[in-house]
């Protein structure tokens, strides 16, 4: 909830301490409040008991002076002998006299005469039931919808012959002498009841407060109230001050506790923040000293991360060290190598990366064991390092260190530090002798592959070149990232004819005639020209595109023997199938439906080391393709691994000596001894013999006098595509065979193709 | 002052040769003797009221009183008002035909007057105010006042039958009560207003 440890100290120390001041605070204001409010109810209180008072004292005057009149012998006489003018005469005197409002004379008989007035006037009957019931009643009286406070008094001559009503006006006038009297800034009203007697007091204001006295009725009309209202914000203006101060204590008070509990928060929390900050600092590597400034736990906290960080840097050192060590001879390792590539800049001068390989190193190992083999290659890993020309050095395989040295100084420098380490190295006592050999690569140059795996290369290439320094060669490397983009594009050519079959006539020497054709693949790339078909069979053999690739093949070269068998030329159609297919009985089952009908019309060239993985499975099925009439050729003979055990087993009719043999064959040569030889034991296994390669007609004799069946080559006729082909097929399907055999250049095969 | 509201009139005839004597007795509605009610019957036409009665015209001041506090007296007759007090009276009456004033006079000091108006005179004095009397003035000579027993007795009555007047301050409005009085009852109830009546019988 929150981010820091002080917002959190600081809200809940001031938070919770503000708290209670602010409920003592509303306590006090409350009750101040309550108490002010108590006060001024009770000031009210008195001042209503004044008016009262004020009320008592009035009635009895006005009692007392309408007593005085009643008595006198004059008016009584009036009133007697209803002397109406003299009576309201005397009345009229006497108001005026006392200030009254009103003054009135009730008769007996319910007429009545007021002050001024000769006409007389009809007695209201609750006016005449309040006298006659109380001959001195007094109290609340409305005379015209005015309140009045009245007294009566009898006229007694000597019996009673009726009433003296004096009556005082309740205005506003004597209100406000009332609120003058007050203490307190009040207003006064007088609420009458209703007829039923309830007093209905109108609500109390906003913000006043009221305090009401019962009035009694002129005898027995209504009574009322009288209603004194008083504005609260006066009655608490005296406690305004202490208001205003209770509430400045309260804020001010709060004020100063969230700076305390900010301050105090941020003296605990500094020290904890500074660790934050540190720790922090620590995670993105910086190195930090630790002094949080405090001995208590906080501070002890920060020394043990001290101590801690600084192992942590040492720990990391030995781990970077340890990363760039190679662990069985402590030498520098490849990533070290590859760090030091790495900071060369742009401006230094063009570096050269060797690899110095000690030459069979495998052997030595398994003459010596692996621990000295280890002690060998960190001897002259040592050696190397110290050797003045030699900057940066690393281990980059288990025979293998690479260096750095200047493009300008050249090769002979990297002869010279051969030269001088390549002396024999003592382990254990025991001087063994090293030949080195050096790949060297142009940092940056080519940029096909990491400069040490270029070295690397090199170092392979000079040592199949026989080379004892060998920088990387580019074109026979070729560009393994390019095969990549082969798998699609290969789909691509499928469709579009880019990849096609060419066919190779085989010239049966025996019967002089073309018998068979030899279907190969071709792919003419749109961008990267001809490509080599063992460089994509190969790849269409390790992304497991050989089977549809084999089944286009096989029905591309059925439907093309049949063009040629329509043609008038039934010719015998071979075709290579992988090593890998040969195990693939769902290829097998595919292909043998495929050429039902015209299964001896084809034959399968397999290489011997096809039945090497799984000779069984591999055996088996070369027996049912040679059940259902398909011929079996043994292809390349004599290239790979050969083997007189397969050679034995695979029931083949033909053997295909490789072109290796034959492209530079003389006689007498070791060359014509084994072709000769592999010949004979070829017919003696009951094969006939196909030699590939035939570019001359010297070899072509040469061969037929051996006893070879078959001859294959430039000098029979180069591979053709479908059309080619069919020429040449139509120009001299059955040619000569003396014109054959005596001369048949291929320039001259051209001619005889037209 | 005493709110009379129901008077019970109790009439007794006596018989006897050569006139009718009539016992009334006067109760307030809770039974008690009303004393001090005045009970009037009317003369027959020609018969005229004596010059006096069997009691005295006169009414004393005495200890700031009027003595009686009822007086019957017949038409035109003199009523003597003697102050029987140290101290000074102002006497005085409003009442309609028969207003007088007797101004301060002191002790033992007798002033009369005779009133010519049948009726009801209220007497007072201008200086004490507590002082109140009555002069009951009638043209006949049957009247009479109510004694401590409530009974006022009427002799010389020619007729058996006819209708007497009952009068008492404190009746409300001072008014009259007439009911009818006859021989062969012995008890008569009166409402107030004398509207009404119910006759016991013996």
């Amino acid at each position: 909830m929150f981010r820091h440890l002080k917002t959190k100290l600081t809200l809940a120390y001031g938070g919770l301490l503000g708290l209670i001041l602010l409920a003592v605070a509303g306590l006090v204001l409350v009750s101040v409040a309550r108490s002010a409010r108590v006060n001024v109810g009770a000031e009210l209180q008195a001042t209503a008991s004044v008016y009262e008072r004020l009320w008592q004292v009035n009635e009895a005057q006005l009692a007392d002076n309408a007593d005085l009149m009643s008595r006198d012998f004059g008016f009584r006489e009036a009133v007697a002998t209803r002397d109406s003018e003299t009576v309201a005469s005397a009345l009229e005197n006497l108001r005026n006299r006392l200030g009254l409002a009103r003054a009135f004379l009730v008769f007996e008989d319910g007429s009545a005469l007021e002050a001024g007035q000769s006409r007389s006037l009809t007695t209201p009957s609750e006016v005449m039931d309040a006298v006659l019931a109380d001959d001195r009643a007094s109290g609340l009286l409305a005379i015209s919808g005015v309140q009045y406070q009245a007294v009566s008094a009898p006229v007694m001559a000597p019996t009673r012959v009726g009433w003296v009503i004096f009556a005082s006006r309740l205005d506003t006038h004597e209100l406000h002498e009332l609120e003058s009297l007050s203490p307190i800034d009040l207003s006064a009203s007088i609420v009458p009841a209703d007829a039923e007697g309830d007093v209905k007091l109108p609500p109390v204001p906003n913000g006043m407060i009221r305090a009401s006295t019962p009035l009694d009725g002129f005898g027995a009309l209504p009574a009322g109230q009288l209603v004194l209202n008083y504005p609260l914000k006066a009655a608490m203006a005296p406690f305004r001050p202490l208001l205003v101060a209770i509430a400045f204590l309260a804020f001010g008070g709060l004020c100063v506790l969230v700076v305390c509990s900010w301050f105090i928060s941020r003296t605990l929390t500094l020290p904890i923040t500074r660790l934050d900050e540190a720790t922090r600092q620590i995670a993105s590597g910086v190195p930090v000293d630790l002094n949080v400034g405090s001995v208590d736990e906080i501070g002890r906290l920060a020394q043990s991360f001290s101590v801690m960080a600084r192992e942590i840097e040492l720990r990391e050192q030995s781990i970077l060290k340890m990363s760039l060590t190679d662990t069985e001879t402590l030498l520098p390792n490849r990533r070290a190598l590859y760090k030091a590539i790495d900071h060369i800049s742009a401006g230094d001068d063009s570096m050269m990366c060797v690899a110095i390989g000690i030459d069979r190193l495998s052997q030595i190992m398994t003459a010596i064991g692996q621990s000295a083999t280890n002690e060998l290659m960190a001897t002259f890993g040592a050696r190397l390092q110290q050797h003045e020309l030699v900057g940066t050095t690393g281990i980059v395989a288990s025979d293998v260190i690479g260096i750095l040295v200047p493009v300008s100084s050249g090769l002979p420098i990297v002869q010279k530090i051969l030269d001088d380490v390549s002396h024999p190295i003592s382990v254990s006592g025991e001087l063994i002798d090293i030949e080195l050999s050096a790949g060297c690569c142009e940092i940056g140059k080519y940029g096909v592959l990491s400069p040490i795996d270029e070295a690397m290369v090199a170092l392979q290439q000079g040592r199949s070149r026989r080379e004892r320094v060998q920088v990387f060669d580019m074109d026979i490397y070729g560009d393994p990232s390019g095969t990549l983009s082969l798998m699609s594009d290969m789909v691509t050519g499928l469709s579009d004819g880019s990849i096609f079959l060419a066919y190779q006539p085989k010239f049966d020497l025996r019967r002089g005639a073309v018998r068979s054709v030899e279907a190969l693949l071709r792919w003419d790339h749109p961008v990267r020209g001809k490509v080599a078909p063992d460089k994509f069979v190969e790849f269409a053999e390790e992304t497991g595109h050989i089977r549809p690739l084999s089944q286009w093949v096989i029905s591309r070269a059925k439907a093309d023997r049949e063009i040629m068998a329509a043609a008038g030329h039934d010719l015998k159609m071979s075709v290579n199938i992988s090593g890998r297919l040969l195990t693939d009985t769902a290829f097998l089952d595919w292909a043998l439906a495929e050429l039902d009908g015209a299964c001896d019309r084809f034959c399968f060239e397999v290489t011997e080391t096809a039945v090497i993985d799984d000779p069984k499975i591999a055996l088996a099925n070369i027996e049912r393709v040679r059940a259902v009439g398909i011929e079996i050729s043994i292809d390349d003979y004599g290239s790979g691994l050969s083997s007189l055990s397969y050679l034995k087993q695979i029931p083949a009719q033909e053997l295909k000596i490789d072109k290796s043999f034959v492209l530079s064959l003389k006689s007498h040569s070791s060359d014509a001894l084994l072709i000769k030889s592999t010949i004979d034991l070829a017919h003696s296994l009951g094969m006939t013999v196909t030699v590939e390669g035939v570019e001359t007609a010297d070899v072509l004799h040469l061969l037929q006098a051996m006893g070879a069946d078959v001859a294959q080559g430039y000098h029979i006729a180069r591979p053709m595509a479908l059309a080619g082909m069919m020429d040449f097929l139509e120009a001299g399907a059955v040619p000569d065979k003396q014109s054959v055999l005596g001369s048949l250049p291929s320039s001259a095969n051209r001619k005889l193709a037209r | 002052m005493r709110n009379l509201i129901l008077l019970l009139i109790f009439a007794t005839l006596g018989k006897s040769a050569f006139a009718l004597e009539l016992n009334v007795k006067v109760i307030d509605s809770a039974g008690a003797p009303v004393v001090n009610a005045v009970v009037m019957v009317p003369a027959a036409p020609g018969v005229k009221p004596p010059s006096s009665f069997a009691w005295p015209s006169m009414m004393e001041q005495k200890d700031i009183a009027f003595s009686p506090y009822i007086l019957v007296v017949p038409v035109g007759s003199e009523v003597q008002f003697p102050n029987r007090d140290r101290v000074r009276h102002h006497v005085y009456s409003f009442s309609k035909g028969n207003r007088f004033e007797l101004k301060l006079y002191g002790k033992d000091e007798t002033r009369h007057l005779a009133f010519k108006t049948p009726g009801v005179v209220a007497v007072g004095c201008n200086i004490h105010d507590e002082m109140i009397g009555y002069i009951r003035v009638v043209d006949t000579p049957y009247a009479a006042i109510t004694d401590a027993k409530g009974v006022a007795r009427l002799t010389g009555l020619k007729a058996a039958k006819g209708s007497m007047t009952v009068w008492h301050p404190d009746l409300a409005g001072g008014k009259d009560i007439v009911v009818p009085y006859d021989s062969s009852q012995t008890e008569t109830v009166v409402n107030l207003d004398g509207k009404t009546a119910e006759h016991a019988h013996h």
